[in-house]
């Protein structure tokens, strides 16, 4: 099974590395590279949690910081077990033991799924309502209530790691590594100023360094070959530091940031031993520059929490990045063009792309028009109603849209497909902004809130402030930056 | 977390500070002569301005000096710091 969801090209994960970790028991196979969330894909595994109230099957919906719902348990360790950990944020290693939360006996057979057949029944605040009254009784409540409640365990014995805590002061801050942090980490280092560079994954790059795409071009080469030369060329910059698998935890104000450092998460488990497993940066900052980038929007229609329901752009990672499909016949389900990005990376691995529905009457962009000659099917001016399938998806049904958008009409079109990817366009990361005390203003033609008014002497570039085109992104990167040296 | 300029020391964190207060509070010469409401009102009662406020810091960590600071309550700007017996800055 794993081998047919593995396409043999992907550059980032080392295929020679064969990794073993056990997930709810069972012993499975990754490569160096994975994370915990695309090792499970490649073993088809979408089943990896229930929900909190109802008990729905939850699976892997997305491939980073952003995942909702592959929450799971790490190591068994009473010592050293972590609960609610992203499935999507952990790197593979040797000996990696991971778990299912929320469910018993098994996450593939829980009792609690009964409560989604009573839903109608146990309305919000029903248990608050309910266990009050006799209120003797409550004694006999409480163990199954405490029992329910929660995700995930919490470890009962102490911590044995090692933790550490830093000072840093710097003259630059860039937060996020794609390709705007890397062109302002450029024009920051080269005006001889000290600058870091943090990233909370294992490499710089962001999406563009898998993005192989003719539309997608800098100075004529493809973009993710001239972002990985200018990534070759910062580590020549002598004023630069880069901090990897550092994500920040907190901005405050008089750009003071916190920053925790991941030092040993990544290791085998017998190399992990009496060495730092975390760094507390405690970061003081002249200028500050956000660029955190965009995640994608879910849309929204009936059962759209099956497993096997993921963000297209998150598929186009996993085949791209990890090289692993998340699905044999994918369908598509997008109001927007990034969905047709993802649509021709399956195809060109591959992978079945049934069809891909667009809400829109139309569109006349490249890369719709790439699709289109690759022979992707397109039903324009539809919706996805429904979908069924209880452990995993394995059909959609659509529908054509009315003129005005609010009503389906028609026949229904049942679609076979064991992965739907879902893009609703995108939002900007402006989470660091607004903790830092920033204010939002809201962009009317594509629904979004960017970067306001700040007290501080910061900047958010490239996505994060609403620049979702390559050319865009790279002309307000460089201009936005250069302007903040000014001053 | 602030980045406060001590008039003795220079740029230090916040940490090292401890606050004092709202400042420019004049004791009352003759205490004895007031009635409780009045030396309560001198006691107790401050401002606690949403804007800008005089405040009275001591760099307790560093030089262990206190010092007067004009800070934005609402945005925690500082606008001026000045030693004791300094006259505040008017604007």
């Amino acid at each position: 099974m794993t081998r047919n969801l593995r396409t043999a090209n992907s550059k980032f994960i080392d295929q020679t590395s064969r990794i073993s970790f056990k997930f709810d028991g069972k012993k499975l196979y990754g490569f160096k590279g994975d994370t915990l969330a695309s090792a499970l894909l490649a073993n088809n595994i979408h089943l990896v949690g229930r929900s909190f109230k109802y008990h729905r099957p939850r699976g892997i919906m997305a491939c980073g910081s952003e995942e909702p719902n592959a929450i799971v348990q790490v190591g068994n360790d009473a010592s050293m077990t972590e609960p609610n950990t992203r499935a999507t944020e952990i790197e593979l290693y040797e000996g990696l033991e991971a778990s299912s939360q929320n469910c018993w006996p098994s996450v593939n057979f829980d009792i609690g799924a009964i409560n989604n057949f009573f839903s109608p029944l146990i309305p919000a605040a029903f248990y608050y309502k309910t266990f009050m009254w006799p209120s003797n009784f409550w004694k006999l409540y409480e163990y199954f209530i405490r029992k329910s409640a929660g995700l995930g365990k919490s470890p009962t014995e102490p911590d044995k790691d090692i933790y550490d805590h830093r000072y840093l002061h710097c003259d630059v801050l860039i937060v996020g590594g794609g390709i705007s942090g890397i062109i302002a980490a450029k024009i920051a280092a080269k005006n001889n100023l000290n600058t870091v560079l943090i990233d909370d994954k294992n490499i710089l790059g962001g999406t563009t360094l898998f993005q192989e795409n003719e539309c997608f071009k800098v100075n004529n080469s493809y973009s993710n070959e001239w972002l990985k030369n200018e990534i070759e060329n910062l580590k020549s910059l002598e004023n630069l530091t880069i901090k990897t698998r550092t994500s920040l935890a907190a901005y405050h104000s008089y750009n003071y940031l916190l920053a925790r450092e991941n030092l040993t998460d990544h290791l085998d488990i017998n190399e992990k031993k009496d060495k730092i497993r975390q760094r507390l940066w405690k970061i003081r900052a002249k200028k500050v520059i956000i660029a955190t980038g965009a995640m994608e929007r879910p849309l929204i229609f009936n059962n759209n929490d099956r497993p096997g329901v993921i963000l297209s752009s998150s598929i186009k990672k996993y085949i791209d990045y990890y090289g692993v499909k998340c699905g044999q016949k994918v369908s598509l389900f997008t109001n927007n063009d990034s969905a047709y990005e993802t649509a021709i990376s399956l195809n060109n691995s591959g992978v079945n792309v049934n069809s891909v529905v667009d809400i829109r009457d139309k569109a006349n962009s490249l890369i719709v028009k790439q699709a289109e000659k690759l022979g992707i099917k397109i039903h324009w001016k539809s919706s996805v109603v429904n979908t069924s399938g209880y452990k995993k998806i394995n059909s959609i049904e659509i529908m054509k849209l009315s003129d005005d958008g609010t009503t389906v009409f028609g026949k229904k079109i049942k679609e076979e497909c064991d992965c739907l990817g879902i893009s609703g366009g995108w939002t900007p990361r402006v989470h660091l902004f607004t903790q830092s005390g920033g204010k939002l203003k809201f962009r009317d033609e594509d629904n979004v809130f960017l970067p306001d008014k700040s007290g501080l002497d910061q900047i958010s570039i490239g996505s994060c402030n609403g620049d979702f085109e390559l050319d865009q992104i790279i002309k307000n990167s460089v201009r936005l930056t250069k302007k903040i040296f000014k001053n | 977390m602030f980045l406060i300029n001590c008039p003795y020391c220079g740029e230090r964190d916040q940490s090292e500070f401890s606050a004092g207060g709202e400042a420019h509070i004049v004791r009352p010469k003759q205490p004895t002569e007031l009635s409780d409401d009045q030396w309560a009102e001198f006691l107790f009662m401050r401002k606690n301005i949403k804007g800008v406020q005089f405040e009275r810091w001591n760099h307790a960590h560093g030089c262990r000096k206190w010092f007067n600071m004009v800070r934005d309550t609402s945005n925690d700007k500082i606008y001026a710091v000045y030693k004791m017996g300094e006259k505040p800055p008017t604007k």
